[in-house]
Order: structure tokens, then sequence, then C-alpha cells
């Protein structure tokens, strides 16, 4: 009489029959977990984390998976890491890459680093999160008027260069206390969201190794000089690789300005696990129609991307309204934030 | 019931009610399925139950009695006029087998499960046509028919007992001639011994049981040869003569062929699945040559909405084996995740002392060049196994070396059917050396011999002594 499914070469991966259940049920690839029970084995939390993380965070499944499995020939190498992913979602077929170096000559550089952080962090953000985007303009032109009269009063001071940026900041976080589910959290395994009542808005650096975050803490209680000094030093530090990485976490809110580069518009990710991220494209001088006149006025163009799990379209209406209207009148801005 | 002729159209129909079929009948009705059972024998239970498992373990029992009583003189228990009432027993048996197989169909009435008796052909992949009349249009379709002895080839008279004969106990032959030493063969050879015939074994292969390990094998052999007349190996069957009511059989054994008279011949080689003469050629089901149905891991045919299970598809022919099957059929009926993904089908050789093993053996960890840790534990060490007068067996278990992992268990002793399920359990999840030695065992019992040999494997055994 034959034993099936009980060869070692090829065995098995060690799992009680309620955990392959449940992974069956959930379509993860059992070999592919990594078990933290005795001698390989693996238990239902391993299969959840794997589902949580692992199907995304492919590099570290391989790292992890036990010696004897890949041992016994069940390696699990580029097409299987590949497999895994698309077994945990379904219709998702990857595919290894064609060799680009039969078309033409090709330079191969490993993803490594910053890079590599990135690239995990917006996959997860973009597969796990339904993104909504809702666009907006806001009219900057007294906000600039008034921003450059006082930047011409303290320029050289620490802070001093008052950017836009840290006004937006402002106005963002005065928002955020409005509609409290912007600066939240989903919990998708303990099924909760969590709303954070402290403020930390990061926003995104270029820093020429890549995409930093550095987080700007407690923009509720600090002025929009503070801020402004923050951002000056903060940034600077991370485009000299010198940011602690504290000055990275606790981010309840990112924004993130590619304005100065140029663009007229931009759709963010989410910088997940935070709900909602405010894209700042260039400002631009633009003719517009005021009291049944065109003028020209300097236009802001705002995109608010978020998770539409937290938050609906009209909150987001109201949201970024409540932006445009604050950074429209600087008055508002600062009586009222 | 439902009986004669009829046209109907049913959701799930089940061909065979055996210890496959009647289980994913009886799932399937609890799911909410609307279930059709068709069975060819007037009776619901299978092989297993009528003709196999059940009547022979009951008449196992009646012989292991006595052949206790026989040796209980060492114990100072003296039995006289023992006798062995073989209609009696054969009574004993048939209610046994009729006590369970009305319950198999009282099971199935109560679920509103409707049985059709006859034998059923496909038509085409969505209906069956019922002998005697009638066809049944289905949605989906579970073949559980199950299988059949295998023949002497043609030729040979055929007249020679099968296993569903020589269990009809008509008679007490004076001799015996077993044809086929695996299981089978054996657990009925030793039945007729136990009830006075003289009994042979011959065994093509060069060695009984082949597919066990030879520990195990050698431990019961020696037991049973006391018991048996001759045990041939290496030996081959040449021809089979009827003369003077018994039978002139040829055995040849190394290039000698020699001639035995025997009163009765038993013919115990091997099953195979019935699948010829049910009409898969008017379905896309596919067939190997040894007409075994080839199936997916949620044990579906080629044709996605027929299903077999049990000993038409894969696998050892095993009553137990087929009843999962059946769940898995259902269940993925029924829509559910589900996968026979089972490593540990424990095999069971009731003979005296009996052998069970589960998920890998040395045989196959050798043939697949694994390298495994055996822990052996003898009964002799037993503190059970010695006050119930039966220190011949071993328990052994074997893990692997990076992780301890237990990869199979193997037993040979008494009450090993019953001991081998928690070596089943072990190895299904996926259970280390320390989970068997840190549970604590009763004692006095066998039970303790399985994680004693985990202790052997594991190097913590305090219960023997290993010269170093």
């Amino acid at each position: 009489m034959t034993q099936p499914n009980s060869t070692v070469s090829g065995r098995p991966v060690p799992a009680a029959p309620a955990t392959r259940r449940l992974a069956r049920e959930l379509g993860v690839d059992l070999t592919l977990v990594p078990g933290t029970g005795p001698g390989g084995r693996v238990t239902p939390a391993d299969v959840q984390a794997f589902l949580a993380g692992g199907a995304l965070n492919v590099q570290s499944v391989q790292s992890a998976t036990p010696a004897p499995i890949a041992a016994a020939g069940l390696a699990v190498e580029g097409t299987t890491r590949l497999a895994a992913a698309a077994s945990a979602i379904p219709f998702l077929d990857l595919e290894p890459l064609p060799d680009f170096s039969l078309q033409g000559p090709v330079e191969v550089e490993p993803l490594r680093s910053i890079r590599r952080k990135v690239a995990r962090k917006m996959v997860t953000s973009m597969i796990l999160v339904p993104h909504v985007a809702h666009m907006d303009d806001a009219d900057v032109t007294e906000l600039e008027e008034f921003r450059l009269k006082m930047k011409a009063r303290r320029d050289g001071e620490p802070g001093g260069k008052l950017t836009l940026l840290s006004f937006v900041i402002r106005a963002i976080t005065a928002g955020l206390r409005a509609a409290p589910a912007f600066n939240a959290s989903l919990d998708p395994f303990r099924e909760e969201i969590v709303y954070k009542k402290y403020y930390n808005i990061g926003f995104a650096a270029d820093t020429g190794k890549g995409l930093v975050v550095p987080v700007i803490r407690g923009t509720d209680v600090k002025s929009i000089r503070e801020i402004s000094r923050e951002i000056e030093e903060k940034a600077a530090l991370a485009r000299e690789g010198k940011l602690p990485l504290e000055d990275m976490q606790g981010g309840t809110f990112t924004i993130t300005n590619v304005g100065p580069l140029g663009g007229t518009a931009l759709i963010p990710t989410i910088n997940y696990p935070e709900v909602a991220i405010l894209g700042m494209g260039r400002v631009q001088e633009k003719p517009v129609v005021r009291d049944g006149q065109i003028v020209i006025r300097k236009i802001l163009p705002l995109t608010l991307a978020f998770d539409h799990r937290v938050a609906d379209g009209a909150d987001a209406a109201r949201f970024v309204g409540e932006l445009v209207r604050n950074l429209s009148d600087p008055n508002l801005l600062l009586l009222d934030t | 019931m439902v009986m004669g002729s009829l046209n109907t159209e049913v959701e799930v129909v089940v061909i065979g009610s055996g210890p496959g079929g009647y289980v994913a009948a009886l799932r399937l009705a609890d799911l909410g399925k609307e279930v059709m059972v068709v069975e060819e024998r007037e009776r619901p239970g299978g092989v297993c139950l009528l003709e196999g498992c059940i009547p022979s373990k009951s008449l196992i029992n009646a012989i292991e009695l006595s052949e206790a009583a026989k040796g209980a003189a060492r114990l100072g228990l003296t039995f006289t006029g023992m006798k062995i009432d073989h209609v009696k027993l054969r009574e004993w048996t048939d209610g046994v087998v009729a006590q369970l197989s009305g319950g198999v169909k009282t099971l199935l009435q109560k679920r509103g499960v409707d049985i059709v008796h006859g034998r059923a052909r496909f038509q085409d992949s969505h209906s069956l046509a019922i002998e005697g009349g009638g066809t049944i249009a289905f949605k989906q379709c579970i073949i559980a028919t199950g299988s059949s002895l295998n023949r002497l080839p043609a030729g040979i008279d055929q007249s020679v007992w099968s296993s569903a004969d020589a269990l009809k106990l008509q008679e007490v032959p004076g001799s015996l001639l077993v044809v086929g030493g695996g299981y089978i063969g054996l657990e009925l050879g030793l039945v007729y011994a136990g009830l006075g015939s003289e009994v042979s074994v011959v065994e093509f292969f060069p060695r009984l049981l082949m597919g066990a390990d030879h520990d195990l094998v050698d431990v019961m052999v020696k037991q049973v040869s006391k018991r048996l007349h001759a045990v041939m190996t290496d030996s081959k069957v040449k021809g089979i003569e009827p003369r003077d009511g018994g039978f002139d059989v040829e055995i040849e054994h190394e290039g000698k062929t020699e001639k035995q008279h025997y009163d009765r011949v038993l013919v115990a080689i091997g099953r195979r699945p019935n699948t010829d003469d049910i009409g898969l050629e008017h379905t896309k089901v596919k067939v190997d040559d040894k007409g075994v149905i080839e199936t997916d891991g949620e044990c579906r045919t080629a044709e996605p909405h027929i299903y077999a299970i049990g000993d038409v598809s894969h696998g050892p022919m095993l009553a137990h084996k087929a009843s999962r099957e059946g769940k898995v059929a259902a269940e993925s009926i029924a829509g559910h995740k589900v996968e026979f993904d089972n490593r540990a089908i424990p095999a069971v050789v009731f003979t005296d002392p009996e052998i069970s093993w589960c998920g890998l053996t040395e045989r196959r960890a050798e043939e697949l060049g694994v390298t495994v840790n055996v822990g052996r534990f003898p009964l002799s060490a037993l503190g059970r196994a010695r006050a119930i007068g039966h220190t011949e067996g071993l328990v052994k278990v074997l893990s692997e070396p990076e992780t301890d992992l237990i990869l199979g268990v193997g037993i040979v002793g008494p009450h090993a059917s019953e001991l081998i399920a928690e070596g089943a359990l072990a190895i299904e999840m996926g259970a280390t050396l320390a989970d068997l030695t840190e549970t604590i065992h009763p004692h006095p019992t066998l039970s303790e011999a399985l994680m004693e040999a985990a202790e052997m494997a594991a190097g913590t055994a305090v219960h023997v002594f290993k010269r170093s």
C-alpha cells in the first residue's frame, strides 16, 4: 500500500489539518509561509501574518523560509515567490520578466535600501488600500502675497524661508482636527479604525538617493515659523542621509509637494497605514473668472488621495473645500487654525 | 426507497454506498444538497461492511479469544472442552453485518436520501442509466463503485474461494491453501487456522506483506508461523486442478515444481477498481491502465462535475481513505475550499499480533534516499505488555533529523490497530518528538510504547539501557 503525501523529498510543510484548511480558505500557499513552530511548523497565526504582509513582502518570505524545506527541494526562489503573491490574490498573474538584454543593451541594478523600501510601501498601499483621489484648486494669491511679505521681513533667520508647505501643513492640521477620519488608521485584522489625537505631518523629500518622508510632530501646537524651521532642518538632514529614524516615523498624514519641480496635477499614493495624502502641484498664475471677470490669480492644484474604507467622497469634498478656503485667505488661516 | 423504473433528475447522485459513497451522501444531505444513491447490492455498506473489514474483524475477534484461552494455561487458567461452533459464529457475524448495514440505511433515510437499486452506467456526462430500467439526470456525480477481487488467470479452476466466499464460513476444510500473502490472505488464513484447518500460505514475492517494513513483518511472521502449516514465499502457483472434492495445486519454488493436495484454495491476490462496466467511455473521465480514475486534490475527475472516491481513485484501497475522500468530494460540491491533503493514511493488518503503520516507512525512506532518525521501543520493556503476556512487538517512530518532525510510525503488537491513531494525529499535526515525549501517556498501557519510541529517537529514553 502506498502512502500518498508522506514523502520526505518534497515532504509536506508541517502544519495541522485545521491550519491547512485555513490556508486553503485564504488562498495561501503553505510552502511559502515561514513556520514559527517547533520544527518549522506553520501555525494559524503564521498564515495570517503571511497574508498580512508576506505575500506582498516577498523578500522577507524568502529569507525566512525554513532551511529543511529548501533542502527538500522546495527552494523558494524567483518564480515560486511570484507564485506566492499570485496565489494570494485572485486573478493576479505574475510571470517572470522576459530577458530584456535580448532586445538591446541593459544595465541591471539590484533593488536596495530606500528604493526597495519605497517599492514595498507603495505596493502594499496600492494593493491593500482602495484609493480615491479628490482634486481642487486653491487660490493662493493673497496667501502668497502675505507669505512673500513675511519672508522678506524674516529672511535669513531660522525658519525664515516660510515656504508655502509650512502654511499648508498648518491648514491641513486644522482640517484634520475637524475631520478625524483623515488622521486615522484602519486595522483590518482587528476590524477597527484608530483615530489619532496627535498630529504628525510627514512631507515627502527628494534626497537624491530616493524618497524620504521626514515627520513634523505636534503640528497643532507649533507656529508656522516653527514648522518652517523644522522643514528646513529635516530636509537638510534627509538630503545628507543623516535624518534619525525616529524623525521618519510616527506620521499621521503626509504631504507631497512636487510643485517646485513642476506639474499641473498628481495622484499621490497613500503612505500606508495612514488614511490620506495631499499632493501639491505647482503654483501658477492662471486666468480665472471672478465675479464675471477674467482675472489672473495664483492657483495651487491640490489632490487628496484617501482610503475609501475609512472616508467617503463627501467627507473628502468637505475636507478639501475647507482646506481651499483656509489657503485662499491668510486671515482665515491665521485666525481659525 | 425508490424501486423499479424511473426517470428522474437530482442535484447529486452517488454511485455506490460503501464507506466512501454513503459518507459522501450523508455529508451532502447535511450540506443541503438533494442526493440520490445508486446501489447494486440489496443492502448498503459496500465490501467493507458486507464482505470485508466488518465480518472479518468479528471472525478474527472470536479466533483471538480462543487463542487467548489456549495460551492462558501459563497464567494458571485452563479451559477444557472449548469448541468453536462455526455455524453460530457465522450467525453472530451475519448479525453484526445486518445491524451495521441497517444503520447505514436508516442514516440515509432519515436525511431523505433515496436509494435506487441497480447497476448504474453513464449514458453521457450528465445522466445514468439504471439496469432494470430508468435514468437519472444529475448536475454532479460521485463515483464510489469500489473494487473487486482479482481472479487467477483464465484456465485455472474458478471454484476456488475468494475472500468473500471464505468469510461466509460455510465449512471448515481440513486443509486450506491461501494464495497471496497480503493482509487479506493472512487474516483469513489465521481465522481458518484458528477454526482448525491446516493452513498453508503461498506468496509470489520473496516476503509476506510486501508494502510493510521488514522489522514489523518479521515479528508477526515469527508468531503466526506457529499456527500455519507452511509459509511458502518466492513461490508461484502453476496450476490448480480439482480432484476428489479438493484441489491439486502445482507450486513452483526455486525452479522446482511440486504438487500438493488441499481441500480448499483461497485466492487473495489483490483487488481492482470497478471502473470497467459503468459507462465511463461515454464521459471524458480519465482512467489509467490499471482501471484507476484520475482525480485532482478535490477528488474531481477530468470532468469537473464528476468526482471519484475510494478504491476507484489513486491510493490505498482502504475504507477510511474512502470516507475521508467522500467528505472532501461532498464539501467540494457544496463549494467549500477543501482538499484531500492527508499525510498519514493508517494501514492496518489484523494478524495476531497486529501490524500498523502510517506516514513514511523505512522502506520508502530508503527508496527515496532520505535519511531518517528511527527510535525503536520493544514491547518486552513495557510493563503492560509483560502483564498481558504479549511482549512480541515493537513501536518505532521515524523523525526528520534536523527538525525532529515525526514522519512515520510503525507498530507490531497487540492493539497496533488502535495505537496507530495517535501516530496519524502526530503526523497530521506536524508534531515533533518532544510533542510525544512531553505528553503524559497513561501507565501502565501499551500507548506508552509510542512515547518511549519517541524518547528513543530523541535520545532521552530511561526505560532501556543503551550500551555506549
